[in-house]
């Protein structure tokens, strides 16, 4: 009897003894964390992940930089939703709105992207040369630091993660000063230059990635931004005295496909390219700018007058000042880039519009003259060649009353801004709403201005600040400057950031950090003539060449009767999204005044 | 036991002696024969057994007694007078003899000691029911068997053994069939492929005592169901079959075209009273009410009538073959089932055969097999669930066009064209064939008298097979010129096919030993050892194509454009020991301990997470046998006091990696790109990536339950039975999705063990049975509660849950949480002199704040806690949960002669429902342009301002604070419901011996035939949340009838 109890005593050692073994289940359609990351494939493969997170959108696949530019002085969002963006230039928002929320989950999904990835390939670290490693790195280095230069400048000091959080640390997080965050990726980028340098990485060329020149600009940005002028000078500096870079002959060349595929003078250093092998994403950058009585369109987004009046007359001077400036036709005699960036009345339009049936007036472009003060569109016969006077559908005229929504002095609200539309990105090549041109992240004129910047800001104002300037501003046709005082020079290339970049994502960080926020967004949103044949007096500005419309409040399209408010505190720095405070009071405070 | 009776009397030699006695042994309550009753000559031990049909012959001396028994039925003695007797043996009342199936055994009532209900065959075919889960429903104390739909091959009832069990978890009971056990997510759905007349028992294993011996995987309870084995010597065939007629139990009265029309002005005018043009003229409306409808230009389609025009017919045969011989022992059960939805492209039609064979290898050596095949089809509309058409059945205005004529589709008034009857009728559907194969083969060797060895392996392979084609159909608009219908439109406009196909594979090796014994006659002793792993494998894919340009050939390959294929795979590996150890003393005293230690592979290795242990402890004392009791064993037969305590895991969390941070690929969504997506676009091309999305938790572990029990069994006055039983089942490191906020990265939320919650119960069950005559009655009253409390979650977690539920501490979970509504507002004073609705107070624009009519709430919280003046979400509270509490059933089989009566009552005495969604906001525009239901008629106006509803507005209102979760539309869902109804004849044996079938029952029968509920009216009460999508329960009425030949 004894010898048949053995029997199963045997049975049950024969299954302990394959137990741990039989247990140990990894996933089968993904790939398990422990095997993972071994060698240079799954490497690349996880790297492109890395990237993936940094294609940041709001809303939808409209480029996030580019919705954020209507928080500032120079950018509109028409929205309907009190709650969510239209109070973004008042600082009036509330805590949860939906773009600071998305811009901070959008940053911190690409730290976590990052700091997996560099947790995981030191597992293949030695399967894989020590070049291809280093430059490996270098990249989700300096993607790391992308995200964390952006919150820093929206949100101000933040939980600084440079591994994955386990539960508990994620729960007891505390906020990193911004100087200490700073000096901390100044290291993470000089590495990342280092491992550049090491690969023998070539350039690359506004393809999506990013390279060296986009860790030395970066490292600028983030020197910038807690003053390190001279760290700034030297990260530009570098960039340029390697002679890799120049500008593109042609500026506008910069905001299309074709321009940016062959990417003249390698102006593009980093770029958040879209796919034409695939159906979606497209950039929706232009089609939310389309304006509404042009086929397929979804205008919510546009420029105001504030930007407008920054561009300069041909002849160099404000407009204020300027001799050539005509108030009646503001269109005319201005730096090409007004043009090139902002359309406005009686400038002709031209896109390329998704339609089965075409028409004499769409073929598949349609081509027509913007006329804010009548219901007639001027629009371009394809089949006779000349333009037809169109009476109708002109939606975006002020005397359109269509929805209860009425374009007027101090009006309820406006269906198309203050009377000006973007043209930037526009390219007719490309159906306007699949569009799939990339949206620049960083370009050389860039590099060219913070270097200025931050030599002026030091009073270091020698040849080379003159001469980056100016390769900026001939490169559009304005006429070159002469170095100046150190308060002339700031001025100047303040004015010659916001009027290269306009749409670009800039605005906001640099308002923020030269301290400018509250200026810049205070009085009402106003825009174009209300009446065609009463100029608006011309406004008066400051040193930073912020404008006052007082004295022309009554004459122009004002913007849903908003008033940006002066001096608001919550201009500083936007508020930690609510739900981090909610699980973390002790160690999460909200920013100041929210 | 009975088999080797009869195999040992049949080697007896017997010599010819004195007299030969022939006889019949029957049942005296049915007349039918009772099969393998002993015959024993008292005094001299030698004996027979009854043959199939009841007889025997046995040789004795006169004057002798015989000593007839059988199993469940009380002894009796007959002294041999003459050739010939015939006895009639009366049923035990109680089951004590019984033989009870048990986890990894069997074990006899009398001598369980943990709370164990078992239901035989005879209880379970009363009820004709497409689902075999449905019929438990009422028959065991303490077991919630709800069904939630009627929808066919989707009928069946969801199980909860002693209230929930987990918060994301499973909390479905481990089904055991045949000894295999079946992974979590199948386990009902093979309970549902079986013929309940193939079924021999379903024992429900209610406390730890009794289910720890499964540890990891029946926290939830188990249910162990045995097929039928041959026990007969020879062939016997039988055939059973039923036809039912199906008719929904419920379902909310829709409003005509007038009023329609009428009550959209009214609600536009609530909220738009200076609007220049109302939604419908008054000379429409005066047109419509002069002219009948003509389905042109005056339309009153009564969607309801448009849809529901299947039959409903649903009809079952099973043959059953039985062949017993020395040797081998065959049981073949074949079943045809087939069920028609009530709309189009909705039915579910079944193949099962189950085989179970035993072959005797050696008198110690016995093979045992069970095999089950089953093939369903399952037929769904494509284009929409049947659900989703049903509420728009019951949601779209009268005043749309249904159907102009064969294959020509109206809008339905919607902007969109879409039709729920084109969508029931014209648009494809899908097809799942589902294929199951359920194979056990166990050996049993019994090496020496007490000793027996088991080792069995098991599997459950499925291939669910499912093909979508989705067509278009032709939407018509009567053109008001010509005349005439014209082809407007085709709907949906997209011809698509989407294929998938899984593949899964679950394996169960086992081996078992249990050796029983005795010390000194008074000590008994059964101890068992065994050990098992099982292994599940999954794997899927599918493909979809659109552009299909011939409707009638739905492949592949025909169609052109959106080519899409994707695949997926996971496997989960479980490993247990287990053992158990019972005692008896003097059948007196019983003891039994049971430990099981599991391994998962959904746990983390590394972090030692993988392992548990389980384990019971349970004691019973027999007190009916002590001898102070024998003065009143009279009065009380038997009485067993029982109690117990133990604990069980649950792993079963729907996910298998949770542990790891594993890299996925994910390509972009066509929308917004960036949420999981892990490609980018270098130099603009598609680039693929990977990335990992889901925040791992290698800490993770077993979710616990520990739960006592104290029971009592009386047998008493001669006819009754009384089982009671009071637990508590207390829930451990629960696991949910800890919510992280977005620093965290974005990942998916791992989980974390960390919620609580009791379910504490009692359970009573009473039968009373006796027999008069030709008359038998046997009632059985049940009556149990179980209550759910959350007591914890992990700190920092104050609550889970969103919407109008709540899970917290204190509350059951999933409580409904929302406002607490005083009434209407009477007038602009009352409005004036009340707190703000968020953010709304009184103004004189009828588009905004608040009206007269408007639902009033009460200002308990603000921001600090306290009262602030306004009504927010600070002022929301918990106002009730679903749960069923006091539920009882009345279960009554009344026979005289050969006819019997079944008549079966259930009923939930406490329960609150949540009506919501279309059932409770008139004119809800969600996913299609609404109409109201009959119910919303009584809506508040200055007149009637004790109405049910508030005034009406449009669209569901801009202004919504009327429909925001409060306690306004909470109602009770308790009710009484008459089950089941059958009367069944037995033709008796002298008619059926001329033609050599040994039985034939004919029977009727219906179920849910009537309701008694308080509900809403139209709303069946046992469905939750009424919101109006849903899928009626049946009314059904049954005829069929029972050969055995």
């Amino acid at each position: 009897m004894k010898k048949i109890i053995y029997l199963p005593i045997l049975l049950l050692l024969i299954i302990t003894g394959g137990c741990q073994k039989y247990l140990d289940r990894k996933p089968l359609d993904a790939f398990a964390s422990t095997t993972f990351l071994i060698n240079q494939d799954e490497m690349d493969q996880n790297l492109n992940g890395v990237y993936a997170a940094s294609l940041w959108t709001f809303p939808n696949n409209t480029p996030l930089l580019f919705a954020i530019e209507a928080s500032t002085d120079i950018g509109i969002r028409r929205d309907q939703n009190a709650d969510d963006f239209i109070a973004l230039g008042e600082g009036a928002f509330f805590i949860n709105n939906a773009l600071v929320n998305s811009s901070w989950s959008q940053g911190y999904r690409l730290v976590q992207r990052a700091n997996q990835h560099l947790l995981g390939i030191q597992k293949g670290k030695d399967n894989v040369s020590s070049q291809y490693f280093g430059r490996n790195k270098a990249e989700v280095l300096v993607l790391r630091a992308w995200a964390y230069f952006h919150l820093l400048y929206m949100f101000g000091d933040l939980p600084y993660y440079k591994t994955p959080p386990t539960i508990d640390e994620v729960l007891s997080a505390t906020k990193t000063p911004v100087a200490t965050i700073v000096a901390d990726l100044y290291k993470d980028l000089d590495e990342a230059v280092a491992g550049f340098d090491a690969a023998n990485a070539q350039p690359i060329l506004g393809n999506g990635r990013v390279n060296k020149a986009v860790a030395l600009g970066l490292k600028a940005k983030l020197a910038l931004l807690i003053k390190d002028y001279a760290t700034a000078a030297t990260a530009t500096n570098a960039v340029i005295t390697s002679l890799n870079y120049n500008l593109n002959p042609s500026y506008q060349n910069l905001f299309s496909i074709a321009g940016q595929v062959s990417n003249n003078g390698r102006e593009i250093l980093f770029n958040q390219t879209y796919p034409t092998d695939a159906s979606t994403p497209e950039n929706w950058m232009v089609w939310i700018t389309v304006p509404r009585f042009i086929t397929s369109s979804q205008s919510s987004h546009f420029p105001s007058q504030a930007l407008v009046d920054k561009f300069e007359g041909k002849d160099g001077l404000r407009i204020d000042a300027s001799a050539v400036y005509d108030p009646l036709t503001p269109r005319l005699n201005r730096d090409n880039r007004l043009k090139w960036t902002i359309s406005m009345n009686g400038d002709t339009l031209l896109y390329n519009v998704q339609a089965s049936a075409n028409g004499n007036y769409i073929q598949p472009k349609e081509k027509t003259i913007f006329n804010l003060y009548s219901n007639v569109r001027r629009r371009f016969n394809w089949t006779t060649g000349v333009f037809d006077n169109v009476t109708g559908g002109n939606t975006d005229w002020i005397g359109n009353t269509g929805g209860g929504i009425q374009w007027a002095v101090g009006a309820a609200g406006s269906r198309g801004g203050v009377g000006y539309i973007w043209r930037k990105y526009v390219d007719s090549t490309q159906i306007h709403q699949l569009t799939k041109t990339g949206y620049i992240l960083m370009r050389y004129a860039d590099i060219l201005l913070m270097n200025a910047e931050a030599k002026i800001e030091l009073n270091q104002i020698d040849a080379s600040v003159v001469s980056a300037i100016n390769l900026v501003r001939t490169r559009a046709g304005q006429p070159a400057i002469v170095a100046g005082s150190q308060e002339q020079m700031r001025q100047i290339v303040r004015r010659e950031r916001v009027v290269e970049f306009a749409g670009e994502g800039l605005r906001l960080f640099d308002l923020r950090r030269w301290n400018i926020y509250e200026k810049a967004n205070s009085g009402p949103v106003v825009g174009a003539a209300f009446d065609p044949l009463v100029a608006p007096a011309t406004p008066v500005f400051d040193a930073n060449d912020i404008p006052d419309y007082t004295a022309s409040i009554n004459q122009r399209i004002r913007f849903r009767n908003q008033v940006r408010s002066n001096n608001n505190a919550k201009f500083k720095l936007w508020p930690i999204p609510q739900f981090e405070i909610d699980v973390n009071p002790t160690g999460i405070k909200q920013n100041p005044s929210w | 036991m009975l088999m080797l009776l009869m195999l040992f009397t049949s080697f007896m030699g017997i010599k010819a002696q004195d007299m030969n006695v022939t006889g019949r042994v029957t049942d005296d309550a049915t007349g039918l024969p009772v099969e393998s009753a002993s015959i024993i000559i008292k005094g001299i031990g030698r004996g027979v057994a009854t043959n199939a049909n009841g007889s025997f012959s046995i040789t004795v001396s006169k004057g002798s007694t015989l000593a007839i028994s059988s199993l469940g039925y009380d002894k009796k003695e007959v002294v041999v007078t003459e050739g010939s007797v015939n006895v009639s043996l009366t049923k035990q009342n109680n089951n004590l003899s019984e033989v009870v199936v048990v986890g990894y055994g069997t074990q006899k009532r009398a001598n369980l000691t943990g709370s164990v209900v078992q239901l035989n065959n005879e209880a379970l075919i009363k009820r004709q029911v497409s689902s075999a889960s449905q019929v438990l429903q009422g028959l065991a104390p303490g077991v919630t068997v709800q069904q939630q739909s009627g929808r066919p091959g989707a009928d069946g009832a969801s199980i909860r053994i002693r209230g929930e069990g987990s918060i994301l978890g499973n909390s479905n009971p481990l089904v055991i069939i045949d000894g295999l056990q079946l992974p979590t997510g199948t386990g009902l759905d093979a309970l549902n492929n079986l013929d309940p007349n193939a079924i021999e028992s379903v024992t429900v294993l209610k406390d730890a005592a009794s289910t720890a011996i499964y540890g990891n995987r029946a926290s939830a309870g188990v249910i162990l169901v045995k097929t039928k084995r041959a026990t007969k010597k020879g062939l016997q065939v039988s055939y059973n079959n039923f036809f039912t007629n199906q008719s929904f139990t419920a379902l909310p009265e829709r409003v005509g075209a007038i009023d329609h029309m009428e009550l959209s002005n009214i609600a536009y005018l609530n909220q738009f009273p200076t609007g220049t043009a109302l939604p419908f003229s008054i000379s429409l409306i005066d047109k419509y009410k002069t002219t009948p409808a003509n389905n042109f230009d005056i339309i009153n389609t009564d969607w309801e009538k448009e849809i529901f025009t299947n039959n409903g017919f649903m009809q079952n045969h099973n043959v059953q073959l039985m062949s017993g011989g020395e040797r081998v022992n065959i049981f073949s059960s074949v079943t045809f089932f087939d069920q028609q939805g009530l709309i189009q492209n909705n039915s579910f039609k079944k193949y099962d055969i189950r085989i179970n064979p035993e072959f005797k290898l050696s008198e110690k050596l016995t093979l045992n097999g069970a095999f089950g095949y089953t093939n369903n089809t399952t037929i769904n509309p494509s284009t929409g669930s049947a659900e989703f058409i049903i509420r728009q059945a019951i949601g779209l205005p009268a005043i749309g066009g249904g159907r102009y004529g064969p294959g020509q589709f109206g809008t339905a008034a919607q902007s969109n064209n879409r039709n729920p009857i084109a969508m029931a009728e014209a648009t494809g559907n899908s097809n799942t064939e589902g294929n199951t194969l359920l194979t056990r083969v166990a050996l049993n060797y019994r090496p020496i008298k007490g000793l027996e060895l088991d080792a069995s392996w098991g599997r459950e392979k499925r291939n669910p097979y499912t093909k979508t084609f989705q067509k278009n159909a032709d939407i018509f608009t009567p053109n008001l010129v010509t005349g005439q219908y014209d082809k407007t439109s085709i709907w949906p406009g997209i011809t698509r096919l989407n294929e998938t196909w899984r593949n899964d594979l679950y394996q169960v090796y086992s081996g078992q030993a249990s050796y029983s014994f005795k010390v000194k006659s008074d000590h008994s002793f059964k101890v068992l050892v065994g050990a098992q792993q099982e292994l599940t494998t999954q794997y899927f894919f599918g493909a979809s194509r659109e552009g299909f340009i011939n409707p009638n050939q739905p492949f592949l390959n025909l169609g052109s454009t959106n080519i899409q294929n994707n695949a997926g795979a996971n496997e989960l590996a479980l490993v247990g020991f287990f053992g158990r150890l019972n005692y008896g003393f003097k059948e007196k005293y019983l003891f039994e301990v049971n430990a099981r230690r599991d391994g998962s592979s959904r746990f983390s290795q590394a972090e030692d997470k993988q392992w548990g242990n389980f384990g019971s402890a349970s004691a019973a004392w027999i007190f009916s046998k002590e001898k102070f009791f024998d003065g009143i064993s009279k009065y009380i037969s038997f009485g067993k006091l029982r109690g117990s305590f133990g604990g069980n895991g649950n792993q079963n969390i729907g996910s298998n990696y949770v542990f790891d941070a594993f890299y996925q690929q994910s390509n972009y969504g066509a929308i917004t790109p960036n949420i999981n997506g892990t490609n980018p676009y270098f130099n603009n091309l598609n680039t693929l990536g990977v990335a990992i999305l889901q925040f791992a938790n290698p800490e993770l572990s077993w979710e616990t339950s520990q739960q006592w029990n104290i029971g009592l069994d009386v047998s008493f006055a001669k006819h009754f039975t009384l089982t009671a039983d009071v637990y508590n089942r207390s829930l451990k490191n629960m696991i949910i999705p800890r919510a992280l906020p977005a620093s965290a990265g974005g990942l998916s939320d791992p989980f974390i063990n960390a919620g609580s919650m009791d379910n504490r119960g009692w359970e009573l069950a009473l039968n009373y049975k006796t027999k008069l005559s030709k008359w038998g009655f046997d009632a059985t009253f049940m009556l149990s509660d179980v209550k759910n409390k959350v007591t914890g979650l992990v700190a920092g977690l104050p609550f889970i849950g969103g919407g109008s539920t709540r899970t917290q501490p204190g509350y059951a979970l999933n409580s409904y949480y929302g406002l607490q509504a005083l009434g209407y507002f009477a007038d602009s004073n009352d409005i004036k002199a009340s707190p703000s609705v968020y953010g709304f107070g009184w103004s004189t624009n009828a588009a905004v704040g608040p009206k007269p009519g408007d639902l009033k709430y009460a200002d308990i919280g603000g921001v600090d806690g306290k009262p602030d003046g306004k009504i927010d979400d600070n002022d929301r509270t918990f106002i009730g949960n679903n749960f069923p509490r006091y539920e009882y059933s009345i279960n009554l089989n009344i026979s005289y002669q050969n006819f019997d009566l079944n008549i079966f009552g259930q009923g939930v005495g406490k329960r609150e429902n949540f009506l919501s969604g279309t059932g409770a906001v008139p004119f809800l525009a969600t996913d299609y342009i609404p109409s109201l239901l009959g119910i919303h008629k009584d809506y508040w106006t200055p007149q009637n301002t004790n109405a049910t509803f508030p005034r009406l507005v449009a669209g569901g209102g801009s202004y919504t604070n009327n429909f925001r979760a409060s306690n306004w539309f909470i109602k009770s869902a308790a009710f009484f419901r008459f089950k089941n109804v059958n009367l069944g004849y037995n033709v008796p044996a002298s008619v059926l011996s001329r033609v050599k079938i040994s039985g034939v029952r004919v029977f009727v029968s219906g179920q849910n035939l009537f309701t008694i509920t308080k509900a809403w009216n139209g709303f069946d009460p046992e469905i939750n949340n009424a919101n109006g999508e849903f899928y009626p329960v049946m009314r059904t009425y049954t005829a069929g009838f029972n050969v055995t030949f």
